[in-house]
């Protein structure tokens, strides 16, 4: 085609070279007419020979032209190529006929003045190369226009093939990540399906995934109620993505109760509880964030979310609690800890404290409850040990808190340091000061001025540290039990006193002196008395008090006994 | 391809709608959704549930401008079952009394299933619910009556209880509802002072506690959702704290209030009586007492007992001796009672008081009084010398 191309336009230029020589002729035979009618003979000849010139050059950019065009015929459509010509050739004769025109008015011209004459001459010289500019850069914008096009259109075109390679690759990992599941689910492989349908799995983040509808796609591959678990899950995704937390929420409720029904119908097998364990903790996160978002919005009362996932969470230990028939190996009660642990966060966080005793009944009544893992244990007892300490049982709460402090992980600071804030005000009541570089170590400076006035009997300076941080304490729900800290200060201050004074028979005014330099207001006689009184029956004083003499008989042997003897 | 269209714009229209698609998605839907909604649960859940303060709808609105909708006194009228209070005078010994409509009040009906409650007629706008309290108040509460002070109280409560049931059906919130709740707390806990000591059958304290403790959380509530400035905000944050006293939530709740608030004199006051009473130290909680108010003394009244027994507890432990003689007026001086009446609480706690008006106090002689022994009314005076010159109506109004 091309070589046919080339043959046209090479019959083209033939002719229009033979047209050219044509009116070359034509031209020289007016010229020689003129010639024979002018007398300026010189002029002529120059007029002439500058033409001849001209039209030579005219031919020579025409040649030019024509190697261009033979040039990008190797690139260009034919119709393009004809009509760059066909303009060509017309804006050549357009030139020939301003030529001709010109020519004519130099001729005529001829019979005037010379100079007029070159002027003219030059004025068309100047035009034919002003043409000839304009012609050139319409060429190249044409060229230009046609390779934009050819651009837009190969775009296009690769536009079309990426989509069509996206949907396909979308089907691709969906059906992927589903066979996946399939495989898990039949292999009985916990762990791995765990990671399938956890959201610390990277594949949640996959845009290609969030799907907005998968249960059909889900249905073919899975059986109920595995189908609505999964697709629920992906729905899930694709809210979690839109920062949707209250839609996520309800997609992960749906979750844990398909998986619940699917849990219930394994018999005598727990190779599915890595992923109970995943899809409840998501559902508690869920809970968490959507609670932000609907507080953000002041819609909803606080802690509903919660105490929804809460009963979800429940209904999944009564399954767990409930397996008496498998043998331990593959016992439900394995994951029993886990989920108390949970709710036991979820019940804390909306402050409903008594709900936790009968998990706690329950796991107490297992036999697995030293069996479990450290990390398990060590939750267990923060949370026990928590609630303990709100009950006022100080002795259990030391015990619980002191295994988890020592029983936790080295690297998890974070955590040894919520642990300790808890254990401190316990091991404080019960007479054990911290050290300076425990709470150093912890950033736990709060407590340092408190540990302090505790242990110097210094009841201005305990206010002045309860006041000064009361904040933090409030928020860690620690303060009430600090405000307790206030009698074993009193104990400290008086055997101050009682060690100043050296006698067994201390007056009760001395007390009362002690207090009012601690800056203690309105307090009297009668006050300090109640205090004493309070002091014996709690067992940090051993003696009597005497009306009559108005004086605090303590005994001859140990009148203070030391904190942690006094329960 | 027609069924593959059609299933898709089934997919993306219950996609807006939120629930999944497909039959069987549906299918468990409506059986997870038919296991809640059991009668017996609705009906607990519609008295106590409480109106949300923002983002829902608004309940439906009451229409009914008097205190009593006309359909209801028509068919108790018929049924005879008007209360004294609500018949037309001089009509009491008739077989079948007229009801007044001036002073019939709507009463409390439970909620059950297939009752239709939220008919506009016959709930009565806020408005009109703010005017039956006044008139619960000053018509029937504060005047004397020859009828004793517990049927008073059984017809108020009942009908106050009516009326918290009318803004509970439209979600009344906001500083109607908050002057509503103000004046019946106020009515309770002035009432679990009154009405101490009265026989069960009359009055029971544990269900005007039950009650009570319902309208305080109500209206903490109301206080910490709401927007606008409440002027009594600390007066009830008080009540509610000495009410509850030594109680860890009261005490966490208040903890937690903003700092300008934590401020004031009443909840100062409040809070350092709460303290004292967490750390045992009776003396300096009853010399706290001394300088609440009538109302706030009310709230406190029912721990004076504990306080008095901790006192007496700690004394016989610290003065614990042969030769200990403690004067009986000091002793009624720190309990602020008279001399008389400490001696028999002595005597009730088993402590014993020799003939020189000295109280021996003795670890062993303590013991906790039987059931029924202790009659708290004896040991009102703490309470009652506040009393003095106040009107009933203006303490529950609260304009003392």
């Amino acid at each position: 085609m091309l070589r046919v191309q080339v043959r046209t336009c090479s019959i083209n230029l033939h002719r229009l070279v033979l047209l050219l020589c044509f009116h070359r002729l034509v031209l020289l035979l007016c010229f020689h007419r003129l010639v024979l009618l002018c007398f300026h003979h010189l002029v002529l000849l120059l007029c002439f020979d500058r033409l001849v010139l001209l039209l030579c050059f005219d031919r020579l950019v025409l040649l030019l032209c024509f190697h261009r065009l033979v040039l990008l015929l190797l690139c260009f459509d034919r119709l393009v190529l004809l009509l760059c010509f066909d303009r060509l050739v017309l804006l050549l004769w357009f030139h020939r006929l301003v030529l001709l025109l010109w020519f004519h008015r130099l001729v005529l011209l001829l019979w005037s003045d010379r100079l007029v004459l070159l002027l003219w001459f030059h004025r068309l010289v100047v035009l034919l190369w002003f043409h000839r500019l304009v012609l050139l850069l319409w060429f190249h914008r044409l060229v230009l226009l046609l390779w934009f096009h050819r651009l837009v259109l190969l775009l296009w075109f690769h536009r079309l093939v990426l989509l069509l390679w996206f949907h396909h690759l979308v089907l691709l990992w969906f059906h992927r990540l589903v066979l996946q599941i399939y495989e898990a689910i039949d292999n009985h492989d916990g762990s791995f399906c765990a990671e399938l349908l956890s959201f610390k799995h990277p594949h949640v983040a996959n845009p290609r995934l969030q799907l907005a509808s998968p249960e059909e796609k889900c249905q073919q591959v899975l059986e109920p109620p595995y189908d609505e678990m999964v697709a629920a899950h992906l729905r899930c995704t694709y809210a979690v993505a839109n920062h949707d937390f209250v839609e996520a929420y309800k997609f992960q409720t749906l979750v844990v109760q398909s998986f619940l029904r699917a849990f219930q119908s394994h018999k005598e097998e727990n190779w599915a509880l890595p992923v109970m364990f995943s899809v409840t903790l998501d559902l508690r996160i869920f809970a968490n964030n959507a609670e932000q978002q609907l507080q953000k919005k002041a819609k909803g009362q606080p802690g509903e979310m919660l105490e929804k996932a809460a009963e979800q969470l429940m209904s999944c230990f009564r399954v767990c609690a409930s397996d008496n028939r498998a043998g331990i190996e593959d016992s439900k009660k394995w994951g029993m800890m886990f989920l108390s642990n949970q709710l036991f966060k979820i019940y804390f966080k909306i402050n409903k404290l008594h709900l936790c005793k009968p998990l706690i009944r329950a796991i107490d009544s297992s036999n697995l409850k030293n069996d479990y893992s450290p990390a398990q244990k060590v939750t267990y007892k923060y949370y026990v040990g928590r609630k303990a300490m709100f009950d006022s049982d100080f002795k259990p709460a030391e015990e619980f808190l002191s295994f988890a402090f020592h029983h936790c992980h080295r690297s998890s600071q974070k955590n040894k340091r919520m642990i300790l804030i808890y254990l401190l005000p316990v091991k404080m009541l019960l007479g054990h000061m911290p050290t300076h570089q425990l709470l150093r170590k912890y950033d736990l400076m709060q407590f340092a001025d408190v540990t302090k006035a505790v242990s110097e009997g210094n009841l201005l300076l305990l206010n002045e540290a309860l006041n000064k941080h009361e904040t933090f304490f409030i928020r860690c729900g620690i303060f009430l039990i600090l405000e307790k800290l206030k009698i074993i200060t009193y104990r400290n201050l008086f055997k101050k006193v009682y060690l100043l004074l050296r006698t067994h028979q201390l007056p009760l005014d001395a007390f009362l002196v002690s207090l009012k330099m601690m800056q203690v207001e309105d307090v009297d006689i009668d006050e300090v008395q109640c205090i004493l009184a309070n002091l014996i029956y709690m067992g940090h004083i051993k003696g009597y008090i005497s009306q009559q003499h108005q004086k605090l008989v303590v005994s001859k042997q140990n009148p203070f006994p030391p904190l942690s003897s006094v329960s | 391809m027609n069924r593959r269209r059609a299933g898709r714009r089934i997919s993306s229209h219950s996609q807006r709608r939120g629930a999944p698609s497909g039959g069987q998605w549906r299918q468990t839907n409506k059986d997870q959704w038919q296991d809640e909604g059991t009668p017996q649960v609705r009906e607990v859940v519609g008295e106590q549930q409480r109106p949300r303060q923002h983002g829902r709808e608004a309940g439906p609105r009451g229409t009914c401008q008097t205190m009593c909708p006309a359909r209801e006194l028509r068919d108790r009228e018929a049924q005879n079952r008007l209360h004294r209070f609500e018949m037309l005078p001089g009509t009491e010994r008739d077989r079948r009394p007229r009801g007044d409509p001036l002073r019939a009040v709507k009463e409390y009906s439970r909620p059950a299933a297939g009752k239709d409650s939220t008919n506009p007629t016959e709930l009565r706008p806020p408005a009109v619910l703010l005017k039956t309290v006044r008139y619960l108040i000053d018509e029937i509460t504060a005047p004397s009556h020859q009828h004793p002070w517990t049927e008073v109280y059984s017809f108020v409560f009942d009908r106050l209880r009516s009326v918290k049931q009318d803004m509970i059906i439209q979600r009344v919130s906001g500083s109607d509802c908050v002057a509503i709740l103000e004046r019946t707390v106020r009515f309770l806990i002035y009432a679990s002072y009154r009405l101490c000591g009265e026989p069960l059958r009359l009055y029971d304290p544990r269900i005007n506690d039950t009650h009570l403790q319902e309208y305080l959380s109500w209206l903490l509530d109301c206080y910490a959702t709401g927007s606008e400035a409440h002027p009594n905000q600390e007066e009830f944050q008080a009540l509610a704290l000495l009410y509850n006293l030594g109680s860890a939530r009261a005490t966490q709740h208040i903890m937690e209030l903003p700092e300008r608030l934590r401020s004031t004199p009443a909840i100062t006051l409040a809070l350092s009586i709460n303290q004292a009473f967490l750390e045992r130290n009776p003396v300096r909680l009853l010399r706290l007492a001394r300088r609440l108010n009538f109302l706030q003394t009310c709230a406190l009244h029912r721990h004076l007992a504990a306080c008095r027994r901790d006192l007496l507890l700690v004394y016989s432990h610290g003065f614990s001796s042969r030769n200990c003689r403690f004067p009986l007026e000091r002793l009624s001086q720190l309990l602020s009672l008279d001399t008389l009446l400490t001696a028999q609480l002595c005597q009730t706690y088993g402590v014993e008081v020799n003939q020189d008006n000295q109280v021996v106090f003795s670890k062993a002689a303590f013991s906790e009084p039987e059931q029924g022994k202790l009659h708290c009314n004896l040991y009102h005076s703490i309470v009652s010398e506040k009393q003095k010159d106040l009107t009933v109506q203006n303490i529950i109004h609260g304009c003392a």
